[in-house]
């Protein structure tokens, strides 16, 4: 149906917009993280790792990949529970910095040589289908009450300690469940480019990750998966300017945070309500 | 060895010293982080370079000369990045300056070329002997600088009436407003000292090892902000002695253990203090 | 506020439908050659200086009627060294530019993933830059002229051992670049099979400015010679903070030495490294001096060895599709491509002579060991 680079650039979209969405999550429950590509790096060595030296079947070792990355993501979230905004950032900034500089020196998987021959099995049939799971979770999540408690956190933490919401136990959950998404879109990217090695999972990997939330937009989860498309297609759309390639990347971010800083996707662009323009200023006045 | 290993810490950690004051100021104001303050560093070490090449200026000269096109740089960040997006939110002048850093580091590829280059000395070789210390008359003149500017930037903030009008937007922006401080021009005039203090830490650098790169902000740029961490976000005290802290601590990982974890003990330490005490070793300016 | 978001969202949109079907597209009487290199990013040096051997080759090859009488255009994909973006980027090359060649990819990790996608295509994958092991191995199509480290550093550890009269040496490593950490293990086995010890190790990472606690720690270690296994940059920074806290013994370097680079940024600190080359600029030979001039000319930089790799490349690769008779990029001409490519014997370039041999995709290439005299670079006697 596709040829061979489109049906590529369609694999990375799909992985790229799990990775977002692995943001999103932990997000949601008013937690940012700028380390999630250490997580993704788990999830890829480790699937690596069981299906190339223990010769698992493909869901058996993403599943151990996805599990360790969760492991990860509880034991860095839980202590780092106290620490709000800018202070949490930067924490899982160096937690992803130390993964990196720790990974390199295990010469047991590779270090800086990295592990290539990782068996291909990734192709866009099962990033679609996880896609379209995490679709469903997400759409359904809005209104559960799993959705609602994080968003009461995300608004005033307090208050919903007030409120009785057990504060703790859902900000873990958040920073767990992405972990282990960013763990498994590391798992996807592995066994489909053949070749990882730590430097595919640098910090510059994980503020492209933010990238895709704050540019798409984090008030509904469609704004992370657009911005993962818009990003995806951006370098490969602008290899044409080569060396200069860089300077538009750059500029565009500045140019659509003074655009648009919420964010291209918000809360009601797809609702049809938006559009109708006899109820648009009272939608507008009212949303938060 | 520990004599040369300290001194080259106390040297190393000037340049860090100076280049956290910069990140404190901006954030001890805005709460914010510029995240272009690494390429800010980094362009200082060119204009100077192109002021010595091209302008045959003499290094005092370009330093004073990277000092206010570093400030003019700053100035125009402020504008682009934080004065249309602080009131809105707090992650959107961040996104603009890391988009604004990736952009810098490539301009300064394209026009300066990808790979390192030399940086002229200026200053000629010599070494004195005091006792187990050898120290370059080059280290000397950097060392002096660094603490020399360090030390004005003390008074001007303390006795300063400028200074004292950044203290105290710095504690309260609505409050410093309402006392009738230009908030603004304030803001404004912080940014250009950060920057420039942040453009004469690159020239101090690329004179410390004679070549400079497209590339040297980002590290740098990163230290900076796991130093202002440990010494306490907006805290000036604790950016410098932060700064010079992590010198030491740098060079002695890599003295005496192993030297490939170098880059992991920063923000090893960062972490720990962010778990342990994260208002920072020196207390945080109460935002 | 509307406008602003309409603004957006046509942005956005346009990004989205234009795609990937922005670039250049190839006309019927050019002979396409898409180059994937790394043209930003931290090897954006390299693939620079590939780009620009490339250009020399083609221009010369274009003046002289190009290619059975079809001009040659190379197309620029830049991967960042990312390889990521490398698969796009020669997938890209093989599906939508459908170009007839492909040079790259410019350092090992792109070159890894990248191969097995362009062989599966039945396309010819030429490096001219990336030295690591077993680049080659079992793909057909596969083929690289740049010096195999595995190759030379064999060469540079007996002359450094005879001239030096070395028992022990120090290695250098930058920790987390897998170039220097294959060299290291290359190395290490080159030194053992020599009888020579590794007294210790000390390491770096790529980027790093400072190096005055490495030294330090050097320093009091005492070292025969000292074995460099990174790129030119932190090389030369080594040499310079080497030479400033007084250490002058010899250094053992590898092919990030051939950039004259390294030697402008340490200048007299270089004296005193040895390192193996397919190529030196200073090469009195006349088709080697013809090349430097050109270089020199059109860049105002002298050419590194990649420039010269690069060069022979284009100029091998343009003999092989003269010698296969074919220009279009089908998959039957794509097999007689290759397989007069693998046919090259005896070729004289620059950076010495090639010949394939039946079967292996590297090239077997002639070896100089290098030293620095009177700051240029010489032959070792």
């Amino acid at each position: 149906m596709f040829d061979a680079y489109t049906s590529q650039v369609l694999t990375f979209i799909g992985i790229n917009s799990i990775l977002a969405l692995s943001l999103y999550i932990t997000a949601l429950a008013g937690q940012l993280s700028v380390g999630h590509a250490a997580f993704m790096g788990i999830g890829a060595y480790t699937s690596t790792l069981l299906m190339s030296k223990l010769g698992w079947p493909f869901l058996a070792s993403a599943a151990g990949g996805m599990l360790m990355g969760g492991l990860f993501g509880f034991c860095i979230g839980l202590p780092t529970l106290r620490l709000k905004d800018l202070y949490l950032a930067i924490a899982t900034l160096a937690f992803n910095i130390i993964w990196v500089v720790v990974v390199m020196n295990i010469e047991a998987v590779g270090g800086a040589l990295g592990i290539f021959n990782v068996p291909k099995v990734t192709n866009n049939t099962i990033v679609y289908i996880s896609l379209g799971i995490l679709f469903l979770f997400f759409y359904r999540l809005q209104d559960s009450r799993l959705g609602r408690a994080f968003r009461a956190i995300q608004e005033d933490e307090g208050a919903a300690r007030a409120m009785g919401v057990n504060a703790v136990y859902y900000k873990v959950y958040a920073f767990t469940l992405g972990a282990l998404l960013a763990a498994y879109a590391g798992a996807l990217y592995a066994h489909f480019v053949t070749f990882i090695s730590p430097h595919d999972f640098e910090v510059d990997r994980s503020i492209e990750i933010l990238l895709f939330v704050v540019l798409g937009g984090s008030q509904t989860f469609i704004g992370p998966i657009f911005g993962a498309v818009l990003l995806t297609l951006a370098p490969e759309v602008l290899r044409f300017l080569a060396e200069y390639r860089l300077l538009v990347y750059g500029l565009m971010f500045v140019v659509i945070m003074l655009l648009r800083h919420e964010g291209i996707i918000e809360e009601h662009t797809f609702s049809w309500k938006r559009w109708s323009g006899m109820l648009r200023r009272e939608r507008r006045e009212s949303s938060p | 060895m520990l004599a040369q290993q300290l001194l080259n810490g106390l040297t190393l950690g000037s340049t860090y010293a100076l280049v956290a004051l910069g990140f404190t100021l901006v954030f001890g104001i805005l709460g914010m982080i510029n995240f272009a303050h690494g390429e800010i560093f980094m362009l200082g070490a060119y204009m100077a370079l192109l002021l010595v090449t091209v302008g045959k200026l003499s290094i005092f000269w370009s330093l004073l000369g990277a000092m206010v096109g570093t400030a003019i740089l700053g100035m125009i960040i402020e504008r682009v990045s934080f004065r249309p997006l602080r009131k809105v939110s707090i992650l959107a002048p961040l996104i603009s300056t890391i988009g604004l850093s990736i952009f810098l580091r490539s301009l300064a590829q394209i026009i300066f070329g990808a790979e390192s280059t030399r940086f002229p000395v200026g200053i000629k070789t010599a070494f004195y002997q005091l006792g187990p210390f050898q120290i370059s008359l080059l280290q000397i003149v950097i060392l002096a600088i660094s603490f020399s500017l360090m030390a004005i930037f003390q008074i001007f903030i303390k006795k300063t009436k400028i200074g004292k009008a950044m203290r105290a937007t710095s504690e309260s922006l609505y409050t410093a407003g309402l006392l009738g401080i230009p908030v603004n021009r304030i803001i404004f005039l912080s940014f250009a000292v950060a920057s420039a203090l942040g453009g004469v830490a690159g020239v101090l650098l690329g004179l410390n090892f004679n070549a400079i790169s497209p590339l040297m902000g980002k590290m740098v740029g990163l230290k900076g902000l796991t130093i202002i961490i440990l010494g306490g976000m907006g805290n000036i005290t604790g950016a410098m002695v932060g700064g010079l802290f992590l010198g030491f601590v740098e060079v002695l990982s890599v003295g005496y253990l192993t030297s490939s974890y170098r880059d992991a003990v920063a923000f090893a330490l960062m972490f720990l203090v962010l778990l342990i005490r994260p208002t920072g070793l020196f207390g945080r300016v109460v935002r | 506020m509307k406008k602003r978001f309409l603004m957006t969202i046509c942005l956005a949109l346009g990004i989205l439908l234009a795609g990937p079907s922005l670039g250049p597209v190839g006309a019927a009487d050019e002979v396409l050659i898409g180059n994937a290199s790394s043209l930003t990013g931290t090897a954006a040096q390299y693939g620079i200086s590939t780009y620009e051997g490339l250009e020399v080759a083609m221009e010369e090859i274009n003046a002289a009627g190009g290619i059975l009488g079809k001009k040659i255009r190379i197309l620029k994909g830049d991967d960042s060294g990312d390889p990521r973006q490398a698969v796009n980027v020669v997938q890209k090359f093989i599906t939508k530019d459908k170009v007839l060649v492909i040079i790259g990819a410019e350092l090992t990790g792109t070159t890894r993933v990248t191969a097995p996608i362009s062989n599966s295509a039945g396309m010819v994958q030429f490096t001219a830059s990336a030295t690591g092991a077993g680049l080659t191995d079992n793909l057909p199509f596969m083929f690289r002229n740049s010096l195999p480290e595995a190759y030379a550093v064999p060469f540079v550890v007996q002359a450094g051992k005879k001239k030096f009269n070395l028992g022990s040496v120090v290695m250098i490593t930058s920790y987390n670049l897998d170039y220097s950490v294959d060299l290291t293990k290359i190395y290490e086995k080159a030194l053992g099979a020599a009888g020579i010890k590794i007294q210790d190790k000390i390491s770096y990472a790529e980027g790093d400015i400072d190096f005055s606690a490495q030294v330090s720690k050097l320093k009091a270690l005492k070292p025969e010679a000292v074995v460099m296994t990174g790129y030119y940059q932190e090389s030369a920074q080594l040499m310079i903070e080497m030479r400033k806290q007084g250490i002058h013994c010899p250094i053992l370097g590898s092919n990030g030495f051939n950039d004259p680079k390294i030697l402008d940024l340490a200048g007299k600190a270089m004296e005193g490294s040895i390192w193996a080359s397919g190529f030196f600029p200073d090469n009195p030979d006349p088709k080697v001096r013809k090349f430097v001039a050109k270089v020199q000319e059109k860049y105002k930089k002298k050419p590194n060895q990649f420039h010269a790799q690069a060069y022979d490349a284009m100029w091998i690769i343009a003999e092989a599709i003269k010698r296969a008779g074919v220009t279009e990029s089908t998959a039957e001409n794509r097999i007689k491509i290759r397989d007069a490519l693998a046919r090259t014997t005896g070729f004289v370039g620059v950076s010495g002579t090639h010949t394939f041999k039946p079967g292996k995709g590297d090239a077997e290439k002639s070896v100089f060991i290098l030293t620095l005299k009177t700051e240029k670079y010489a032959l070792l006697d």
